[in-house]
């Protein structure tokens, strides 16, 4: 009986979990990025996640070195496209602010 | 939030839950933590994106030099890369090693630290940095 309440918990904390994830995401969508951004590129953005999400739910028969891949695959990009970002921003700022002028 | 975005969160969700409810529960909970890390990584690179935009449109109002604006950066990168960066790393290793071993404490630790995440970006973006 413990097992199953420990079981039984444990979904909800799963789902708890995957809440919060969607959570923040939402909180993007819905704050900071709907003030600047037209509702075409959020759109964008949720649906970069919706890919991202579905390539976790197509792993319902995911060995555990597939997710061990996928693991990977999520660090690498993240590192990837974190230093995108940098790069992009700063092209803008030299663009924006020529070097030794005010 | 928009209906359509809302919409779509509601229609993911349900679907999460459901995978949730198959016979391997250890492998489960990883998948559902792995796309729970996932989830908050995206959306914390948009996050970072649309922040830094914010830097460099508040240094064109005060008249700051390229120097200058790329200092205000760095500082901001350094934070991100130790507050946020190492965190999600340090989660995702975390499930990795929850996925290679089959002990307990392995998936509670990397269960715990997804849990964390979604709160230690929040709390970050939440300070507004810098």
């Amino acid at each position: 009986m413990g097992k199953l309440l420990d079981k039984v918990k444990g979904y909800f904390d799963i789902g708890a979990t995957v809440v919060s994830g969607l959570e923040l995401v939402g909180d993007l969508a819905g704050g900071k990025l709907a003030q600047d951004k037209p509702a075409g590129e959020i759109l964008h953005i949720i649906h970069a996640l919706v890919e991202t999400i579905r390539s976790g739910l197509s792993s319902g028969s995911m060995t555990a070195a597939e997710i061990s891949a996928h693991i990977a695959e999520v660090r690498a990009k993240l590192k990837a496209d974190i230093a995108q970002n940098d790069a992009d921003i700063d092209a803008e700022v030299d663009e924006k602010f020529p070097k030794g002028e005010p | 939030m928009h209906p359509v975005i809302r919409s779509r969160f509601l229609l993911i969700l349900c679907v999460l839950l459901a995978v949730g409810c198959t016979k391997n529960a250890r492998l489960d909970t990883i998948r559902a933590s792995m796309i729970a890390a996932d989830a908050a990584t995206e959306g914390f690179k948009a996050w970072d994106r649309q922040h830094q935009e914010a830097i460099v449109a508040a240094a064109e109002k005060g008249h700051l030099t390229n120097a200058e604006v790329k200092a205000q950066l760095a500082d901001y990168r350094e934070k991100r890369d130790t507050q946020v960066i190492a965190k999600i790393i340090a989660t995702l290793q975390l499930l990795d090693a929850a996925v290679i071993a089959n002990d307990d404490l392995s998936l509670k630790t990397a269960f715990d630290a997804v849990k964390a995440l979604s709160e230690i970006v929040k709390s970050f973006q939440k300070q507004g940095a810098p």
